[in-house]
């Protein structure tokens, strides 16, 4: 029983490596966090209107970035990397530099903001907030440093304005994928996304689904949870439930050179899923018969997934869990500044000799086209 | 003549009732209104219908054209043909479109106390190898407990009762203690199978389009249920509570345990009211059905997910089942790969269901 008696990681403490697990090689890291302090720090990329109606309002910006972030949370902001005051990581491009690029020279990064504009109902606060998002992360991020890249943000809503932001920012050099929180409105291979991929396509971005976002109802089929780790913890349905929808749609045989990332959604239960979905479109073919190759198929070609959390297991069951999702579908990811208590050098020596470097940096290269 | 021990039990065969196998068992005044309005309670099968009636096999559909239907015809078919010993069956409609919803709770207790009543009279009084899942109104608990005192008064061949997937509130949650009450009273254990009350949405992000997806995602709810009643601390209030995943899949749980314990290094401290670890409550309170059995995309790796599965604690955990009549059956016969050890499969065949449910051996 040696997973009870495994000892509990302790969270890392100050001043350690970046969390690279020692591999010296190129690095990519497809996940890195930008997360604007509350609404202040968009101050500038807002028109005096919005500043107006805001401050009339005393409106704190999205609710749903703390609901899914609590600012406090060990999970949130780790131990090593949180300031006793002051900024706190993720929050501006210096600390970034401090605490991620500095000691561990990554080659690229890619910045994920969860801007949380979903849990914005008010159609067009929701286009304000999330221009002024992307116009923050191109000018105080993408600017700074020829080492970022960055995902874009998008209202959650409206697709009209979601496919009028992708034209507005998505052909920025250093804007290389949409992000898509998890939760949201609908399934994304439902066909009223299709002007969005369309859109997406046409700039050359990565569609890259992401944990946190806003669900109209419940974020699961059976009510609220009550806990944060519960409902953590739980949001795997949801990332099994999209990718489902996705491929059951056939979303990828109408856009062939979709490319879509899934993070900071793990990667262990992937090939159970894989097993599933390739047994019952064996079963039910004739009743979604576009599906033209078994999902674990269109799962290899189209989808990667990022390392961060890697929620391992005994490394011989973390073995057994590479070799049946095949290393090739790894990106490494930091998560930074987040906490999961990831040990990158245990999934390095488990990830078979050849299949390292194509994780830590070769797979992101090519995926996302970067140099 | 020695009794000999039990060979095969299968935890998951369905009886299907009918508005014309129920009326005979429904006060008037609700007969009445089931003939009227009909249940108004949504089923899955109205969102996303199943490729066939009842998502039955073909050759399952008795004369009565309902698959599951028929006792006899299901006993001859199943039973007879494969030397079930014991079999537990989950009525589907019980569990589903009339476990409430979009209903009056006074109708929704009327059809499941019909339900069960047709079960017993029908099904029970008919063959001596049928157990039965009461089915309960589980988002309405109060009525739920007395569903399961009724039914336990009657007959000791209730053996659990059975809870859909998908219900208003994650499992956990304080509003469904009562039943844990009266199920650890009759220390019964609780089945969670596919399905749901009508109340929510098939996905956490809204509704799927087809049939595969719903069918597909049948283990997807059962994340968010282990979830809750593991961090709602639960087993702690009551330790011997059993759990019975029916029809969820086995081989997600070890990542799943590995996700749970990893959540618990870091944020342990919002769950301080837990009493142990998040993978020893896997350990000692769960229990997982076969169908629809894991085929890993290679054959040689089913040994390895099985182990996996095994190597939680969770040795003779996993139990035969073979969800007649649907239309993805599995026989008896052809479910576990023949290669399989003796005891492995005698474990899962039988022996693991016995020890669970307390089946004893057979007159021969």
């Amino acid at each position: 029983m040696s997973l009870l008696t495994r000892p509990r990681n302790s969270p890392d403490r100050p001043g350690t490596p970046p969390p690279t697990g020692g591999w010296t090689g190129p690095v990519i890291d497809t996940d890195v966090h930008a997360q604007f302090a509350g609404v202040p720090a968009l101050w500038e990329y807002l028109s005096p209107m919005w500043r107006e109606f805001i401050t009339e309002r005393g409106y704190h910006g999205p609710y749903s970035i703390p609901t899914t972030y609590p600012p406090q949370a060990l999970s949130t902001v780790a131990a090593r990397w949180r300031r006793e005051s002051g900024p706190q990581a993720g929050s501006a491009f210096d600390l970034l530099r401090t605490d991620l690029l500095e000691p561990g020279s990554p080659e690229y990064v890619v910045l994920n903001c969860y801007a949380g504009v979903d849990s914005i109902r008010h159609p067009d606060l929701a286009v304000a907030i999330t221009r002024a998002v992307n116009d923050w992360l191109i000018a105080e991020w993408l600017e700074r440093d020829d080492r970022l890249r960055a995902s874009m943000v998008i209202p959650a809503h409206t697709f009209s304005d979601m496919v009028a932001e992708i034209h507005r920012v998505g052909s920025h050099p250093g804007i290389v994928q949409v992000l898509f929180p998890v939760r949201a409105q609908a399934l994304y291979g439902k066909r009223n996304w299709y002007p969005v991929y369309e859109a997406l396509l046409e700039h050359g971005l990565v569609m890259g689904m992401h944990h946190g976002g806003t669900s109209d109802g419940p974020p699961t089929a059976c009510g609220w949870p009550s806990w944060y780790i519960e409902e953590r913890v739980g949001e795997l349905q949801l990332y099994q439930s999209q990718l489902t929808n996705i491929v059951a749609e056939g979303l990828f045989q109408r856009y062939p050179d979709l490319r879509m990332a899934v993070l900071e959604g793990g990667f262990t239960w992937v090939p159970s899923l894989m097993w599933r979905l390739d047994k019952d479109w064996r079963g039910l073919r004739r009743t979604v018969p576009w599906m033209r190759l078994p999902p674990s198929e269109v799962f290899r070609e189209h989808l990667r997934f990022s390392t961060a959390p890697i929620n391992a297991g005994p490394p011989e069951e973390m073995a057994r869990i590479i070799e049946w999702l095949g290393p090739e579908m790894l990106v490494f990811a930091s998560d930074y500044p987040h906490e999961h208590g990831d040990d990158v050098a245990q999934l390095l020596s488990v990830l078979p000799a050849q299949s390292r470097a194509a994780v830590m940096a070769e797979t992101a290269r090519e995926f996302y086209r970067l140099g | 003549m020695n009794p000999v021990a039990i060979s095969l039990v299968d935890t998951d065969v369905h009886n299907i009732s009918y508005t014309d196998a129920l009326l005979p068992y429904l006060p008037q005044r609700w007969a009445e209104r089931l003939r009227t309005f009909g249940v108004r309670t949504r089923a899955e099968a109205d969102v996303t219908p199943a490729l066939r009636p009842q998502a039955g096999r073909h050759d399952a559909v008795p004369p009565c054209g309902v698959a599951g239907g028929d006792p006899v015809f299901a006993r001859r078919q199943h039973l007879d043909m494969f030397g079930v010993d014991i079999a537990i069956l989950n009525n589907i409609p019980g569990q589903i479109s009339h476990s409430g919803g979009n209903d009056p709770v006074v109708f929704s207790a009327a059809l499941e106390a019909a339900n069960n009543d047709w079960t017993m009279d029908q099904w029970f009084g008919s063959d001596p190898r049928w157990r039965g899942s009461v089915a309960i109104q589980y988002d309405n608990p109060a009525f739920a407990v007395a569903e399961i005192e009724r039914c336990r008064a009657l007959d000791d061949r209730w053996v659990q009762a059975v809870v859909g997937t998908r219900t208003e509130r994650p499992f956990g949650h304080e509003k469904y203690w009562p039943l844990f009450e009266a199920l650890t009273h009759y220390d019964m254990p609780l089945a969670f199978h596919p399905g749901g009350s009508g109340s929510g949405q098939l996905s956490g992000a809204g509704w799927p389009s087809y049939y595969f997806e719903n069918h597909a995602g049948y283990q997807y709810p059962v994340v968010s249920q282990v979830s809750s009643m593991v961090f709602e601390g639960v087993f702690d209030r009551w330790p011997t509570l059993k759990v019975v995943v029916v029809e969820g899949g086995w081989s997600w749980v070890a990542p799943f345990v590995w996700r749970m314990e990893s959540a618990m290094d870091v944020l342990g401290s919002e769950v301080s009211h837990l009493q142990r670890r998040p993978a020893e409550y896997l350990a000692e309170h769960f229990w997982f059905t076969t169908q629809p059995m894991e085929e890993p995309t290679r054959s040689e790796w089913f040994t390895g997910a099985l182990d996996q599965f095994s190597r939680l604690g969770l040795v003779e955990r996993l139990m035969f089942s073979s969800d007649y009549p649907h239309w993805d059956y599995d026989s008896p016969a052809e479910a576990l790969p023949h290669d399989l050890p003796t005891d492995v499969r005698q474990s899962i065949m039988a022996d693991t269901a016995a020890a669970l449910y307390g089946f004893g051996r057979r007159a021969r």
